[in-house]
């Protein structure tokens, strides 16, 4: 989620029909820039180079958010909101659910209620307990061949999740909530709520993004049952 | 969302899975059309209704939920799986919900 405004601006965007590094490629009407759907990041066109705020947003079941938010609104299918609108639709849900291959599980005990900070790449679903995050803001996920580093956002109460790529973060220091890294290898210091280099070798480098949402573990578990987890 | 476009390529085109084609390179690597533009189609005048006329929502699906100004709204996942975008208003916040 994103916010639309940028500077005085507030753009529209629309599905481009085009990829760009596995990315969804987004394009604002007012404009026809090209944007990365999982960084939010223009990467062609007028607006080349700015970046749409991402806006921390909530992943449950249907039936929690309404216990959670009684007096909520939800978004109706375009053209009606009768049940018979729903087989309009092709069943895209099953197409969302990536296979997993050759990932380390955890096995054992998580509370079901656990706040957790979910995120899916391509080898598979990751849930990270929020309880984590309170003894190390930062941490990170998955293998050699994909590593995830999460960094807990200033007030704690979610996390940004960024590709590490080669790189090795460890916590450099953290002012007022706000963590910056440090990579192993070059020393530079990176802005952990923005993924990007801000001093050393590498400054100016950007992390891409892999969209997280918050949630609850036995949401997230029961839509991605094969999920790592980080505890 | 790959997976997304696939099957939407396969339901728009008639025929077998037409080729994706490079339009350019960008920062070195391609981006590349499977689909018009606005082939899938945006939400660009969201509607909503409240939880109790929500009768095309399943209890056990997945819902983008947020918060904004002390109004709670929620997008479930299979009609943003269906638009991928939604150009939404809250307050005097404008957002796009994509997932």
């Amino acid at each position: 989620m994103y916010a639309r405004t940028i500077g005085d601006r507030t753009l529209t965007f629309g599905v481009s029909g085009m990829l760009w590094r596995d990315n969804l490629i987004m394009y604002d009407r007012q404009t026809d820039s090209w944007w990365a759907q999982a960084t939010g990041g223009a990467i062609q066109g007028k607006l080349k180079g700015s970046t749409l705020t991402a806006v921390p947003s909530e992943m449950m079941a249907w039936k929690q958010w309404r216990d959670l938010h009684p007096g909520t609104l939800v978004l109706a299918p375009p053209g009606g909101s009768t049940r018979g609108s729903r087989d309009q639709y092709a069943s895209y849900h099953s197409s969302n659910r990536i296979g997993v291959t050759g990932r380390t599980r955890f096995a054992g005990e998580a509370d079901p209620k656990a706040r957790i900070v979910g995120f899916r790449t391509p080898a598979g679903a990751t849930a990270v307990f929020l309880d984590a995050l309170k003894r190390t803001p930062v941490l990170t996920a998955g293998t050699d061949a994909e590593r995830v580093v999460i960094v807990a956002v200033p007030d704690r109460s979610t996390a940004r999740a960024f590709f590490a790529g080669a790189h090795e973060f460890e916590v450099s220091r953290e002012g007022d909530g706000r963590v910056w890294l440090k990579d192993r290898k070059t020393g530079s210091e990176w802005d952990g709520y923005e993924g990007r280099a801000t001093s050393g070798a590498l400054a100016g480098q950007r992390l891409i993004e892999v969209p997280a949402y918050l949630s609850y573990w036995f949401s997230w578990r029961s839509f991605f049952p094969d999920s790592a987890l980080v505890k | 969302m790959l997976a997304v476009m696939m099957v939407a390529l396969a339901v728009l085109s008639a025929a077998p899975q037409r080729p994706w084609t490079e339009e350019i390179k960008v920062d070195g690597d391609p981006v590349m059309r499977g689909l018009p533009k606005d082939a899938i189609p945006a939400i660009d005048v969201p509607v909503f209704v409240p939880a109790d006329k929500a009768d095309f929502v399943r209890d056990d699906e997945p819902v983008i939920g947020v918060v904004m100004g002390g109004e709670a709204r929620a997008y479930s996942t299979w009609l943003l799986n269906a638009h991928e975008i939604v150009n939404d208003t809250i307050g005097n916040r404008s957002i796009a919900v994509t997932w």
